[in-house]
């Protein structure tokens, strides 16, 4: 990557509770870039610390609200100085590979697209429990069939997008569901998408942090509620 | 007899605090007050409530009322969901503008290099 992209690239880590990896994970993607934002969703444990003394930026909530809403933070305090940037999602318990971040970089920049995403199942998800499969198969089957976007993977952490993407995205869903709220302006929006293999590591640790099966229902209900709303 | 006036003043007491409140909620206050005269005529005059329900393909009036119940409950809480969602978002939006107003950094190499004030 040349360095200009790396100077335009912000790499947005929503955070809630992980100071036992987040010196690793602010480490590791600062070995490669400079501009790491950790939106911390009122952790009560070290985490903004922790990624303060790393050299992370810390925005920081008072009140829990959610991955989503921690994303969104993000996406502002960026998109308020610039539009004219690469930013990219990456998730704080230790499961992506900054190396997949580049990788995902590189193709948006070849194939001029709005944002591309990462997909475990043309990548690897090791580990992964069954129950968290089938959910996401389910959420790609909807994808595909009702929104009409062909996606392997609907609920990936590891996104790349412009800036002018981000300001467009306007997150509303403050929890898990911002991730089907993101694959659905995606068509709202006719923006330009592709998606890329990724890896996907589940540790004991990132497996006791993910959604529960359940979780699924509660992502509709809050989609559908979304939609009376607006 | 007798649960007809326990009915009966319990709704009037509801019609008193609604009367209280009208300033506060104009626009459901004529609603609230068709619901509440509706209930206490129909405890004075069960059989309309028969006529009624046998008119719309119901059994008996008691259960007309309890359909009608459920739907407005249901209404009635969906409503409120949608309240709380609209108040969740105000929560978020000014728990991000207090986090936008106070990034902290942790070194000077980034391009956002902004010192806490």
């Amino acid at each position: 990557m040349i360095k200009q992209d790396i100077e335009k690239t912000y790499i947005i880590i929503p955070a809630y509770n992980e100071a036992s990896v987040i010196t690793t994970v602010v480490n590791t993607v600062m070995k490669h870039f400079n501009n790491v934002i950790i939106v911390d969703d009122a952790s009560t444990d070290k985490t903004a610390h922790l990624a303060l003394e790393a050299g992370a930026i810390v925005l920081h909530h008072e009140i829990n609200l959610g991955q989503g809403a921690a994303l969104q933070t993000g996406f502002d305090y960026v998109t308020q100085k610039t539009s004219d940037c690469y930013i990219v999602t990456f998730d704080a318990d230790d499961q992506h590979r900054i190396d997949d971040a580049i990788e995902l970089l590189t193709i948006l920049k070849q194939t001029n697209a709005d944002i591309v995403l990462g997909s475990r199942f043309t990548g690897q998800a090791i580990n992964i429990p069954s129950s968290r499969r089938i959910l996401l198969k389910l959420c790609s089957y909807y994808t595909q069939r009702i929104l009409k976007i062909q996606l392997t993977d609907c609920h990936n952490g590891l996104r790349v997008m412009t800036g002018k993407t981000a300001s467009k995205l306007c997150l509303q869903q403050n929890g898990m569901a911002h991730a089907s709220e993101i694959i659905d302006k995606i068509s709202r929006l006719n923006l330009k998408y592709a998606e890329a293999p990724v890896v996907i590591n589940y540790t004991e640790y990132s497996k006791s942090k993910g959604q529960s099966f359940w979780n699924g229902f509660f992502i509709v209900r809050n989609l559908l509620l979304q939609r009376i709303i607006n | 007899m007798i649960i007809q006036l326990s009915l009966s003043l319990g709704l009037l007491g509801i019609l008193g605090y609604v009367i209280l409140q009208r300033d506060k909620v104009k626009v459901i206050f004529m609603p609230q007050l068709a619901v509440i005269s509706v209930g206490i005529f129909l405890i004075w005059f069960p059989n309309v409530s028969t006529f009624i329900a046998k008119k719309v393909g119901v059994g008996r009036g008691a259960d007309l009322i309890t359909y009608c119940w459920i739907v407005a409950s249901i209404l009635l809480i969906v409503n409120l969901q949608i309240k709380l969602k609209k108040l969740e978002a105000h929560i978020t939006k000014l728990t991000r503008a207090i986090a936008l107003v106070q990034p902290k950094n942790g070194h000077h190499g980034n391009n956002f290099a902004t010192k806490k004030d």
